[in-house]
């Protein structure tokens, strides 16, 4: 056996001995094994890095130990040797019984009716309180995330939530009609009334020992569930006992106001009855309206079918046809007043460019259905689903485009005029999405959609190419990563790409838009781009209290030798290389990033280089001016020599001539 | 106009009047002065120069040559006689002529003189300036004689080697 991975001194993880039969879809489990308390056998969940886990949900859920979900043990993120990186761990304890189900599609005895309240409705509606005292729902109920917690096979646990976004593995019919009708990246956070509807799913799982909708699409799923309800969906065709069917219309309920809480569903298993709920349906439209082909009479079906055909939706939403459908035909005066208010009137509507057509689509489709997900050019998402949905998909450049439209078009204001809830999580993202289209728009390194991505999602670990393996999701691992990856061979051409820098700024207050700015200058291969990330990261380092970081200093060293080349004087070059290798050795990148920003002495340089090539021009000009002196010396010499010598001549003469006039006087 | 030049004629004539009054009162020395200062006015004739610098150096010579004989004419006997024996003393001749040819001596020789100083000078400073571009191409690297840029290419080069040496590695 290799040796051991340790979580938090406290748990030792076995990476060579998967145990398949309790994986889930975005996690492989490992067997593992408390290193000092005497706890039974572990199962720990590697989850997918590339699946954001819930990270304010797991640490909320520290010591949660009430019976009926799988016991929670310890989470972390380790250095996962068999991938050679770095990533999330969640440990549970491991139920005793196994998976009551290993797929939604497999088919298992039919429990009685008795023993699933027994059993499992009774256990989950106690977790289901207790999480809902946490403020965590579970959203990961579904008939393969069930365990029986002992080997005879009668006590039913829920299964991890944490691993995933919520929702995020939970099959289409599983959700409710607002949560499925979004992309399962995108269904946003949910509440406990959706894990009380995903509860009777489970119990209609359990009483047929199969999916009771195998047979269904997801599209006429959806399709069923809005005309006929959820309940006469998933029950269509099987024979429900009778004193099952009022908690399963209380628990399938399509509107959230109806659906049964976890106070009615301990009320019924202690004994009271009820006559069964009738489903409400919504209403119908005097005649149909025609989108893509087919007819639709209500308003939830219109909404999902304009979403669905945006394409050809815009003509839909402007046309008089619809108009008067809205106003005569369902003659529904909340829906009409909605309309009036997202979309304005029908002359403005007329007046739109066609290129307005996807957002009046989507105004339309939240003002016909607001409980509904926002739909905008075939994305469909909860507000608080777009973050999960675009760190899943990053890599695709539709997903990418899908969101930044669906930012830029400010709908979240609309849509939150539109809700009958007021629900404080909405105002904070509300905020959030009002200050997006800024950073989203600018093309600069530290903003666009990479910012987006981390102003959205909290806790998502840096997605960089270069350390995306060391799982760094807080600012201050951010150079011991770098430094990390500095050492390996496929390093790339600079230490900082538009994920770190994005992530930085959205990650630290210390971060502004000075380092930003300079790092969004137009050459991007320049030693100037290399300074402005020398100062990022040296900031950060200074900020967070990092170590040193020596290879990264020499790294970034050796991109900065342009810059040192550019020192025109050979001996103030020589010192400069001198101070940067001592900068570089203690790995402190502030002092390397003082001796290159260090603008009097390049300033310096540059007059003194001036001077020194006006000097070496003025030399060689005199050099010249000489030589052509020189090739001319004859007619100089002549013409110097006959005046020196008529001047010696005269000087001699007078000597003489009054040597003698002196000589005859005596 | 015309007042001028009737004045200036007049002076003229009066100076001429009193030149060759002159002449005649000291007629031994000015054959004297005449026969010796033949080598200037010969140097005077063959002198093409405006500046007349042969003139000048055979003449100042000549006239050192000429003056101990003038001066002794005139402490001793100022006479037809004396004038006469000097004149036939080839002596007088050798020192007149010969102090006109060390005139002519300088005139010859100066040039090459001065040519040498001005080529010795001329080389000192050369030097003295090539030494300096020397020393600033030391200091400042090629690029202060207008190479920068086949400098700053080929340090370049140097960093992109040392570079692709680090990768392999």
């Amino acid at each position: 056996m290799a040796d051991p991975i340790i979580l938090r001194e406290r748990i030792e993880i076995d990476s060579d001995q998967p145990i398949p039969e309790f994986n889930i879809q975005n996690a492989a489990a490992y067997a593992a094994k408390a290193r000092r308390e005497s706890q039974g056998d572990l199962i720990a969940y590697a989850c997918d890095p590339r699946i954001p886990h819930r990270h304010d949900d797991l640490e909320t859920m520290r010591g949660f130990t009430t019976n009926g979900l799988l016991r929670f043990v310890e989470w972390g993120v380790v250095t996962w040797r068999p991938l050679n990186r770095r990533l999330a761990v969640v440990v549970y304890e491991k139920p005793l019984g196994g998976r009551v189900a290993s797929a939604v599609s497999d088919t298992i005895e039919p429990m009685s009716d008795e023993a699933i309240t027994r059993n499992f409705l009774t256990p989950a509606m106690t977790v289901l309180r207790d999480m809902s005292t946490r403020g965590v729902p579970h959203r990961g109920i579904r008939p393969d995330n069930l365990f029986y917690s002992d080997t005879n096979k009668r006590h039913i646990l829920l299964g991890d939530p944490l691993t995933a976004p919520p929702g995020l593995n939970n099959p289409l019919f599983c959700e409710t009609l607002e949560q499925g009708m979004a992309d399962p990246e995108a269904r946003g956070r949910g509440g406990v009334s959706d894990d009380l509807y995903a509860i009777g799913v489970c119990v209609i799982f359990l009483l047929l020992g199969r999916n009771p909708a195998h047979e269904l699409s997801p599209m006429e799923l959806i399709e069923r569930k809005i005309s006929t309800s959820s309940y006469a969906t998933l029950t269509a065709g099987a024979r429900i006992q009778m004193n099952m069917v009022e908690l399963l219309r209380g628990l399938l309920a399509d509107d959230p106001r109806d659906r049964w809480s976890v106070r009615e569903v301990e009320l019924w298993i202690g004994g009271r009855r009820l006559t069964p709920k009738q489903a409400k349906l919504p209403p119908k439209a005097a005649r149909p309206v025609t989108i893509g082909g087919r007819d639709y009479d209500n308003v939830r079906a219109v909404s999902e079918a304009l979403g669905r055909n945006w394409l050809v939706a815009g003509e839909i939403v402007r046309g008089q046809d619809f108009d008067n459908w809205i106003r005569r035909s369902l003659t529904d005066e909340r829906v009409t007043e909605a309309i009036n208010k997202v979309l304005g009137s029908q002359a403005n509507l007329a007046k739109a460019p066609d290129s307005d057509n996807p957002r009046l689509v989507t105004r339309a489709c939240m003002a016909l259905d607001p409980a509904a997900p926002l739909r905008h050019k075939g994305f469909t998402c909860h507000v608080d689903g777009v973050g999960p949905a675009l760190a899943m998909a990053f890599e695709r450049e539709d997903i990418r485009q899908k969101v930044a439209d669906f930012i830029n078009g400010k709908f979240i204001g609309a849509w939150m005029s539109l809700q009958t809830r007021n629900r404080s999580d909405l105002s904070e993202m509300y905020g959030i999405f009002e200050k997006l289209p800024i950073p989203l728009n600018m093309t600069g390194v530290g903003y666009g959609i990479e910012r987006v991505l981390y102003e959205l999602n909290r806790h998502l670990h840096c997605m960089s190419t270069l350390i995306e393996t060391f799982f760094v999701t807080t600012v201050d691992r951010l150079i011991p990563a770098i430094e990390g990856a500095a050492k390996g061979r496929d390093r790339p051409r600079l230490p900082v790409d538009r994920h770190i820098a994005a992530f930085a700024a959205a990650r630290s207050t210390d971060v502004d838009e000075r380092y930003l700015r300079a790092l969004s200058t137009n050459d991007q291969t320049g030693t100037d781009h290399v300074l402005a990330a020398l100062a990022l990261l040296g900031r950060i380092q200074t900020m967070a209290k990092n170590g040193p970081a020596p290879t990264l200093a020499t790294w970034f060293a050796e991109l900065m030798e342009p810059a040192v080349n550019r020192f025109h004087n050979l001996k103030q070059r020589k010192a400069v290389e001198a101070n940067v290798a001592r900068a570089a050795e203690t790995g402190m990148l502030m002092e390397l990033h003082a001796i290159y920003a260090d603008q009097k002495a390049i300033q310096r340089d540059q007059q003194g280089y001036a001077q020194a090539q006006q000097e070496h021009r003025y030399c060689g000009a005199q050099i010249e001016q000489l030589s052509l002196e020189l090739n001319n010396k004859e007619h100089m010499a002549t013409e110097l020599g006959e005046q020196v010598a008529a001047v010696a001549s005269g000087v001699v003469g007078s000597l003489g001539a009054t040597a003698i006039i002196v000589l005859y006087m005596l | 106009m015309s007042a001028n030049t009737a004045s200036s004629a007049a002076t003229k004539t009066i100076m001429f009047v009193l030149i060759a009054g002159g002449a005649v009162m000291f007629l031994p020395s000015v054959m004297l002065l005449v026969i010796g200062m033949t080598p200037t006015m010969a140097a005077m004739l063959t002198d093409r120069r405006r500046e007349k610098y042969a003139t000048l150096c055979v003449g100042c010579m000549n006239f050192t040559g000429v003056l101990p004989f003038m001066v002794e004419l005139w402490t001793k006997d100022h006479s037809y006689d004396n004038a006469f024996g000097m004149i036939g003393d080839p002596f007088t001749w050798l020192v007149m002529f010969g102090a006109a040819a060390i005139g002519w001596a300088i005139y010859f020789v100066a040039p090459g003189i001065v040519g040498m100083f001005i080529a010795m000078r001329a080389d000192q400073r050369v030097e003295r300036l090539r030494r300096r571009q020397r020393d600033l191409v030391e200091e400042w690297g090629p690029g202060v004689a207008g190479s920068g840029d086949r400098d700053e290419t080929a340090q370049n080069k140097r960093g992109g080697q040392r570079a692709n040496a680090r990768g392999e590695d």
